[in-house]
């Protein structure tokens, strides 16, 4: 079982990687500054943990979770700011960028940072799982 | 303690089967332009170099605070960047949807037409961007004959006052202004909202600069191909 959470983990992390790289580079929207900074996250994560799935080294987890909770932070509060008017505590965007805009991709009310934070969350708790069996 | 094994042939095998569909996929997308629609606006307010084969098309309304925004920070930098580098022309349609604004829009195009013979985008312009420096709460009824005037006389000498209050009073533009609204109307398939930004017919996938850019750039690249 253990074996196949890092594996399980990674492939998330990868396809992530991939589909953010499908918005940005072949659809042509724009990625924000918020986006950005969750971008850091999933693709060190799709690094380590493709490394770590290929040798089987899981004490690399303590590692990675700090990046999926970062990750989540910054998807959580870039959902905030889509969907809930006027909020925006922190400025990181700025006036002139598109981070509140919600960009519709095909699926309704379901938008690029849902997607992220479900994602980040999604990993955390696979790689967690496998922490508490120790 | 159970030890977790590495599985080097499924983590390399994933990889490459995840690459090959993405740029499979990504090869499916050729760089199109998205759907462009007509948006009629011969005889609107427009600036900029007339022979510009890139049109920026803006539906604005006087008394709405998100116009007034747009008008502060995403404006001028179109105007820097590409207007006044001949890059585009700018054509802003001014509706009329909020209670108590068709008056504001019909006294702009009042100023506008104030020379039947030669239409004055510029003086039109200065007159938007006075109203909206000026403008009160959105749900105030502010925009009575009298106000406008005085924004009028604050916004330049060049506005002939006379000319203005008659043509508020006999209300000549407002059939105008229920022209461009139903125009924006049909455009937005009912959805009215503003401000609302087409760069040659495409609309933009937002409001700030950035993606006004993009377009207009994407418009740049493609223009030949029209």
């Amino acid at each position: 079982m253990n074996s196949w959470r890092l594996y399980l983990a990674w492939v998330l992390a990868f396809l992530g990687t991939l589909i953010s790289l499908y918005f940005s580079e072949i659809l042509q929207i724009q990625p924000c500054e918020l986006c950005w900074y969750q971008r850091i996250c999933l693709y060190s994560m799709a690094l380590i943990l493709g490394i770590a799935a290929f040798k089987g080294k899981d004490v690399i987890i303590p590692y990675v979770i700090p990046l999926t909770i970062i990750g989540l932070l910054f998807a959580l509060y870039q959902v905030g700011i889509q969907e809930i008017p006027g909020f925006n505590p922190i400025d990181f965007c700025g006036a002139n960028s598109n981070c509140h805009e919600k960009v519709e991709v095909g699926l309704g009310p379901i938008s690029i940072p849902m997607l992220s934070a479900a994602n980040f969350l999604l990993i955390g708790l696979i790689l967690r799982k496998n922490r508490l069996r120790q | 303690m159970v030890k977790t094994q590495g599985k080097p042939k499924l983590v390399v095998a994933t990889a490459l089967v995840l690459i090959v569909s993405f740029f499979f996929l990504a090869s499916l997308q050729n760089e199109e332009l998205p759907q462009a629609i007509e948006i009629e606006v011969a005889g609107m307010p427009t600036i900029g170099n007339p022979h510009c084969r890139v049109q920026v098309i803006v539906f604005e309304e006087p008394k709405c605070i998100a116009c007034k925004n747009f008008n502060e920070t995403v404006y001028p930098l179109i105007k820097s960047e590409f207007i006044d580098k001949g890059k585009a022309k700018y054509t802003v349609v001014p509706v009329a949807f909020i209670s108590g604004s068709k008056r504001a829009a019909e006294s702009m195009y009042c100023v506008y037409h104030q020379d039947k013979e030669y239409p004055n985008p510029e003086l039109f312009l200065s007159y938007l961007d006075y109203i909206y420096s000026n403008q009160p709460d959105e749900d105030a009824d502010w925009a009575t004959k009298e106000a406008l005037i005085g924004m009028a006389k604050g916004t330049s000498p060049a506005i002939n006052i006379d000319k203005l209050n008659e043509c508020i009073e006999s209300e000549e533009e407002r059939i105008n202004i229920i022209k461009n609204t139903k125009l924006a109307e049909k455009i937005m398939n009912e959805n009215l909202t503003t401000p609302r930004v087409y760069v040659n017919g495409i609309r933009a996938k937002s409001n700030s600069f950035k993606d006004i850019k993009d377009l207009i750039e994407l418009c740049h690249k493609h223009k030949d191909k029209l």
